[in-house]
Formats: C-alpha cells, sequence, structure tokens
C-alpha cells in the first residue's frame, strides 16, 4: 500500500533545514551560513520504500512569534494542519539558543519530532548528548543529526515507518507548571475562561503564553472562539502582565536550562570561551573591520570576474554562429527578412542572456562562498552604521555589495531582510550601486574623452551616487519603512564553517538558470521590437524606422545633451548595460545595429575603432551627458523582472525603474549643460 | 543597574529586564537575551552594534535598542 505524507521542517534560522530539504527531495534551496535565507516556504516530494512523502522547507525564525511575514507564513501552515508530522531542527552547537523553538511549539498538539543538526560541530566541541534522557522528558522521538552528511539518513527513513506517530506531541506539563507559578492566579483565572481543551490544535498553556505576548493573532483566534464578552475579561487579565514576552520568554528558557543540565555535559573541561577567534578579533575591529572587508569584497569581486569568464566567452562566439548559419539559411531559399530575424534578433538575443547570467553565476557563486563560510554576518556587522544612514540595519549590505557584481544577483541578496519594507527599500536603492559592466562602458568612454581626467569623472559618478542615494531614501523611504520597519540590528554571527564546494556550485548554477528563464523572454521580445524598428532590406541604417525616429527627437533629446545615437543607446542599456556599446558601435558606424549588440563582447568592437568613431560624433559636454544618463538610468531588465519577483510588486518595482529613468535624464541635463560652460 | 550599551567590552553580567516595544521584545527574547541569562560583552565601540555573547550564541545588538536592556555587571574580572 503507497500512503502519501506531509512533513513540515521547523527550526531556528541557520539550523540546517534547507540542507536537510534539499538532500531528501533533490532540489537547490539557498543554503548558506547566515540567518534568515528562506523566506517562503518550499514543496518537495521524497519516495521512501513505496511511500511518498512531501516535504515543506519553511523559512526560519527564532520563535513562533508573529512579528514578521516569515513567522506568520510558519505559524499558519504549522497550525492549519497540512503537515502529518513536524521536524524541529535544533542546532546542537547552540541547543540553548536554538530549543527556543521547541519550546515555543510545546503546547501545539501536532505529532513532532526533534533533529538534533550539527552533532558534528557539538561533538568537536566536546558536547555529549544523552538522547535517551532527551526522548523521555519529550515525550517525541529525538534524533541526533548532520543534515550534511548521508549516513544520518536511514535512521530518519526508519522513523518515518513507525506506526505510533499519532503520539508523539511533545510534553508540554513542565512548562504549564512553569507560567504557573510565573504568572500565578492571572494564569489560572485565563485558564478558566478558555474552552478547556484548547482552541484547534493550540493548549490553553500555549494560548495564554501568546496572549501574554500580545500576539494579535492569537487574540483574534480566541476572540472568535470564546466570544467579545469572554474575552474582555481575559484581556483585563492579561494588561496587568508587564513586559509578558520577556516573562513568558524567560519561563521557557529556564525549562531549556533544567533540560540542558540533565541531559547534556561537557567533556571538554574549558566549556566555550567567551573570547573572539583571532580572525574575528580583526574581522569586527573597529578599525581593521572595515578595511579587511572592503579587501575581502574588492579581491571577491574581480574573482567572480574570473569565473565569469568562461560562460562569457561561450555568449561572446555564439554571435559568430550567426553569419555561417544565415548564409546558410539563405543559401537554402529563406526569406531574408526572416533569416535577419532569427538571426540578428532572436539569437542576437539568447547569446546576450548567456552573458549576462555568467556575472550572475560568478557573483553568487563568490558571495555564496562568502556566506557559507559565515563572514557575510561580519560585514553585516561592521557596515551596520553607514546602513542605518539609509533607515536600513546591516543586513541590508548584501545586496549593495553584491550589486558591484551583478544588480540582478543584488535583488536576490535581499532575501535575509525581515520584512517587505525592508527588502523593498535596500532593493531600490541598491540599484544606484553601479555592476561589472556598467563600469566597462563608463571606463571606456570616460577615457575616450577625458584621458587621465576620466578619473575625475568616475570620482563625480561617486559623489553624485551618494547623493542619488539621500535622495532615494527621502522619497521612498518613508514609502516603503514604516516605524515597525525601522528595526534595529539583531543579528547572530554564526560560527565559522568550511565550505561545501560541490553544493556552492550547484546552487550557483541554479540560481544561474532560473535568471535566464526569467529574462530571456523579456530580452527576445524587446530585441525582437528593436529589429522591427532598425530593419531595413540593405543593411544600411539611414533607411530604418530608427533612424527616422531618432532624427525626429533629436531636437529634444539634444536639450539632455543627448544625440539620438547615445540617445538609443540610452533606451538600449536599459536592456543591459553592455547593449550600450554596442549600440554606440552599430550607430556610429551605420551598420546593422542589433548584429552589434552582441558582437561587441567578442573583444571584437574593437576598444580603439569605437573610440575612433565615438570621438569624431560626440563633443565633450555630449560625451559627459551620455556618461551621467547611462550610469544613473536603471539597472537592466533581467534585475527589474528579479526585483519583481523578489518583491512580488510589479507596481512599485515599475515606480522605482521610472523614478530611475527621470532622474537619469535630468543629470544627464545637469552634466551636459555645466559640461558646456567648461568646454 | 547598567544598561547593555554602558557595559565596556570584556565585561560579564546578568540581564536583569527587557524594555521596550513589544516586537522588540518578542524578538530579543527569541535569540536568548531573557531576565537572569549570564552574558559577556565581547566588544562594544561607538557607533557600532554591541557584540555580546549569550547562550553560546555570538549576538550583534543595535546600541540603541541596547539602551533597553538593563543589566548587573560582574565586578570581579
Ligand atoms: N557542520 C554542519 N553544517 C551544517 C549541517 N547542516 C547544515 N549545515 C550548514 O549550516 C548552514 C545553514 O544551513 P541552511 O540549510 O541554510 O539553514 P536553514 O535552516 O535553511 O536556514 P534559513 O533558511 O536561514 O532559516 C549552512 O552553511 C549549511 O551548510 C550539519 O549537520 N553540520
Ligand atoms: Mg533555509
Amino acid at each position: 500500500m503507497t500512503e502519501t505524507m506531509t512533513i513540515a521542517l521547523l527550526g531556528q534560522p541557520n539550523s540546517g533545514k534547507s540542507t536537510f530539504y534539499n538532500a531528501l527531495t533533490g532540489s537547490h534551496q539557498h543554503v548558506g551560513n547566515w540567518p534568515g535565507k528562506t523566506v517562503e516556504k518550499n514543496t518537495g516530494i521524497f519516495k521512501c520504500k513505496d511511500n511518498t512523502y512531501t516535504v515543506t522547507d519553511l523559512p526560519g525564525t527564532y520563535s513562533l512569534a508573529a512579528n514578521s511575514e516569515e513567522e506568520i507564513v510558519t505559524r499558519e501552515y504549522i497550525a492549519g494542519g497540512e503537515a502529518d508530522l513536524v521536524c524541529i531542527l535544533a542546532d546542537a552547537s547552540q541547543l540553548e539558543r536554538s530549543l527556543f523553538m521547541l519550546e515555543d511549539f510545546a503546547g501545539i498538539r501536532v505529532p513532532a519530532v526533534l533533529l538534533l543538526n550539527m552533532l558534528d560541530v557539538a561533538e568537536s566541541s566536546g558536547k555529549i548528548i544523552d538522547v535517551p534522557a532527551i526522548e523521555k522528558s519529550l515525550g517525541i522521538p529525538v534524533l541526533p543529526f548532520v543534515a550534511a552528511d548521508k549516513k544520518y539518513y536511514g535512521a530518519f527513513y526508519k522513523l518515518l515507518e513507525r506506526r505510533d506517530m499519532k503520539n508523539w506531541i511533545l510534553d508540554s506539563n513542565s512548562l504549564s507548571e512553569m507560567y504557573k507559578s510565573e504568572f500565578g492566579e492571572i494564569y489560572d483565572n485565563v485558564l478558566n475562561t478558555l474552552p478547556r481543551d484548547g482552541i484547534a490544535v493550540y493548549e490553553n498553556s500555549w494560548i495564554f503564553a501568546k496572549l501574554a505576548e500580545n500576539d494579535m493573532a492569537a487574540e483574534a483566534m480566541t476572540e472568535t472562539a470564546v466570544g467579545r464578552e469572554r474575552f474582555a475579561s481575559i484581556k483585563k487579565d492579561i494588561e496587568k502582565i508587564n513586559n509578558g514576552a520577556s516573562h513568558t520568554g524567560n519561563c521557557k528558557f529556564k525549562w531549556i536550562d533544567e533540560f540542558i543540565s540533565d541531559c547534556v555535559s561537557n567533556v571538554n573541561s574549558k566549556g566555550s570561551t567567551d573570547e573572539l577567534g583571532k580572525f574575528d578579533r580583526l574581522a569586527v575591529s573597529k578599525r581593521g573591520g572595515k578595511w579587511l572587508a572592503a579587501g575581502i569584497i574588492l579581491l571577491g569581486l574581480m574573482v567572480s570576474m574570473v569565473f565569469a569568464a568562461p560562460l562569457m566567452y561561450l555568449g561572446s562566439i555564439l554571435p559568430l554562429l550567426a553569419d555561417p548559419v544565415s548564409k546558410w539559411l539563405l543559401d537554402i531559399g529563406t526569406a531574408p527578412m526572416l533569416v535577419s530575424l532569427l538571426c540578428d534578433g532572436i539569437w542576437t538575443a539568447f547569446s546576450f542572456t548567456v552573458m549576462m547570467c555568467s556575472f550572475v553565476f560568478g557573483t553568487t557563486f563568490v558571495f555564496g562562498f562568502l556566506e557559507e563560510i559565515g563572514y557575510m554576518a561580519r560585514i553585516s556587522y561592521v557596515f551596520d552604521g553607514t546602513m542605518r544612514r539609509l533607515g536600513l540595519h546591516g543586513k541590508a549590505v548584501m545586496p549593495f555589495l553584491v550589486s558591484f557584481g551583478c544588480n540582478i544577483a543584488g535583488a536576490t541578496g535581499a532575501r535575509v531582510l525581515d520584512t517587505w519594507g525592508q527588502r523593498m527599500a535596500a532593493i531600490s536603492m541598491s540599484w544606484v550601486v553601479p555592476c561589472g559592466s556598467t563600469w566597462g562602458v563608463v571606463g571606456l568612454v570616460a577615457s575616450v574623452f577625458f584621458g587621465p581626467w576620466a578619473a575625475v569623472v568616475v570620482f563625480l559618478l561617486f559623489a553624485v551616487s551618494v547623493l542619488h542615494l539621500q535622495l532615494t531614501a527621502k522619497i521612498f523611504g518613508k514609502r516603503f519603512l514604516s516605524e515597525s520597519d525601522r528595526t534595529g540590528l539583531i543579528m547572530e554571527l554564526p560560527p565559522y564553517h568550511k565550505a561545501r564546494w560541490g553544493s556552492l556550485i550547484v546552487s550557483s548554477l541554479g540560481k544561474m538558470v532560473s535568471a535566464f528563464k526569467r529574462a530571456i523572454h523579456i530580452v527576445t521580445i524587446v530585441l525582437v521590437i528593436m529589429w522591427v524598428l532598425s530593419y531595413t532590406s540593405d543593411g544600411n541604417l539611414s533607411g530604418s524606422i530608427l533612424y527616422r525616429i531618432g532624427s525626429v527627437i533629436e531636437p529634444v533629446t539634444m536639450w539632455f545633451g543627448l544625440r539620438w545615437q547615445t540617445f538609443i543607446a540610452w533606451l538600449a542599456s536599459m536592456m543591459g548595460k553592455e547593449g550600450a556599446l554596442g549600440i554606440i558601435a552599430a550607430v556610429f558606424n551605420d551598420s546593422n545595429v542589433l548584429h552589434s549588440v552582441a558582437m561587441q563582447k567578442v573583444v571584437t568592437v574593437d576598444s580603439v575603432s569605437i573610440g575612433e568613431s565615438l570621438s569624431a560624433a560626440l563633443t565633450k559636454p555630449e560625451a559627459l551627458a551620455f556618461i551621467f544618463a547611462f550610469y544613473f538610468n536603471m539597472p537592466c531588465l533581467m534585475t527589474m523582472s528579479a526585483t519583481a519577483h523578489e518583491t512580488h510588486s510589479l507596481k512599485w518595482t515599475l515606480l522605482v525603474a521610472g523614478y530611475y529613468i527621470i532622474v537619469s535624464i535630468i543629470l544627464a541635463a545637469v552634466a551636459y549643460h555645466i559640461g558646456c560652460l567648461i568646454f | 543597574m547598567k544598561k547593555l550599551n554602558e557595559v565596556k567590552s570584556g565585561k560579564s553580567g546578568t540581564i536583569l529586564s527587557v524594555d521596550g516595544r513589544v516586537d522588540f521584545q518578542r524578538r530579543i527574547t527569541a535569540v536568548g537575551v531573557t531576565p537572569g541569562s549570564r552574558f559577556s560583552v565581547v566588544r562594544n565601540e561607538a557607533k557600532y552594534p554591541v557584540l555580546l555573547k549569550i547562550r553560546s550564541t555570538l549576538l550583534a545588538v543595535d546600541r540603541s535598542d541596547c539602551a533597553e536592556i538593563a543589566v548587573e555587571v560582574t565586578e570581579n574580572d
């Protein structure tokens, strides 16, 4: 007989849920050594002995309080009755803290097992855990576990075959005793007013604790269950409690402490020290910390470009195939227009997307490494002050850093933030960070026109970026960051781990593929439109719609210092920043536009010739205008789609994009007119 | 009695009480900062979050939030 069963994975951030989930189901959810990576629940299936199991990876939360979206997702799922079994993961190397989730679960009548994960880490620090004793005091099966090691999975599968699962209800008696002695009469009064058997899966002691913690969802639930009058009397009792969350927390931790002193011993006589390790002493130091972080990030960005190189190369030779293929297609009698659409439009879109994805791979790999070893949390610590000035906190540094490599990966990096508002604010501010390709274009154009003075231009760009950032914070900060989003940093700095290379490569590839899938549609559509606009039967641009549009709009675009060619290049840069170079090369040389969008990376549009055609066609103020318009323009379409995907808000993504576009063109105008005065 | 942000690096002590907004209380409780728990301050520098070791966890907490946490410092070390 086959049966299906649903298993939920519950645990504090960084306890190894996603590692476990990936190993069970063979998927590639994000794993890394710092808290809060999973933000949405993911569901997968696995088979074992003819039975099919559905598992749900839940976002890590420190407790079951309804503080953030993730916590609400988690709690509703657990209480909804969908899961037949809840696997609670606790980090055995930090038991005292990570058992808090177990305690918050006590009083929910859903079958559960406890997995003491990271046993390897706990054992190496000399901890010895008496598993049978724990099982006895909890009343549920307890499994010592290492999610990263397949050896331990046999015992878990065996557990699933047991028939007495219904009885695995976590014993909450000793915890309710604690509440009783802490709150005395109030506790008794409230419990007498609540329905005798609790509400749904919740026992009364659990409901009491949540009411004491001023949990709105629990209040609403109780009110519906007992009616308005009785709820009012409960509320009166509860209001006598001061700092309820801190008191109930105290009870839970007292219980944990007792339990640990009974069941866990430490053979390492020194115990854990409160001293920082050697590396950490530098990593979080007042002076050295920031420099070290900056150095490591810079190195990381360089390395990520190296990792991106193979794919980038692949993307750059793909367009070369277009020539022979188009010849062949023409030979067998395909209509020239169709050949051009396929080879110049669609094929270009494909190779273009491949190239951009190489950046996604490189940056996610390198930053994934920094995350996996645990260094990212240290960077967040040292840059907390900087982020606070933008209304955010240290964890928000991630999208900004990653964006120096690639804004697409940057948008995904915002997942570790707690609320929608923080994610939205961090991503939209991080859009101003120039990605690797932006630097490529800016570097080329600035050095062609300004020679050694290019450095000054770059400095100006940076200075204006800082102002831009402040403007963005001002305009959107209030919208995105309500009072409750402006929380200060509370972050665990996890112990350092060894990197697991295999899973790192697999997960970076996975992210790249998903970015590719998302982008390919959009890029294809946009390029096909561009193709239509620029198509001429003789390949001569001046006969195209694009040229005609260009000459009509130039009088307007010149207000902003943009020739129609640079204007088109600016437009194209929204598709992908490198695109601008191709367009420039094409339009100034009067050859086919689209083909060169892709060709430029073939090291080809060799900079010298672009340089020559550029400096002949543009004046210095015009070049400056283009640099500003280009640099401050919104990042590429792929970043936009990633942002909409991460924030679930197309509306705000579009509004922010509109803001970037408008500001970039205004800055171009300012740069142009000032430039006209200087040169 | 002191506030947590006033405790010097290297000193240890016991948490006395946690005040402030309810959601702050809930969040800080869940990571193990509750009355009665022992802690030691690992780093406390102006303009940086306070780094403390509590319940075998290294924790960074915003400076201004630390002002909501009253502590008793153990003098003899
Ligand atoms: N040494 C060791 N490391 C582990 C084990 N399980 C997980 N890890 C590592 O612990 C870190 C956190 O693992 P994740 O699976 O991302 O944790 P999570 O619970 O999904 O975390 P969030 O999604 O942030 O809530 C990663 O660096 C893993 O490689 C284990 O049993 N032993
Ligand atoms: Mg996870």
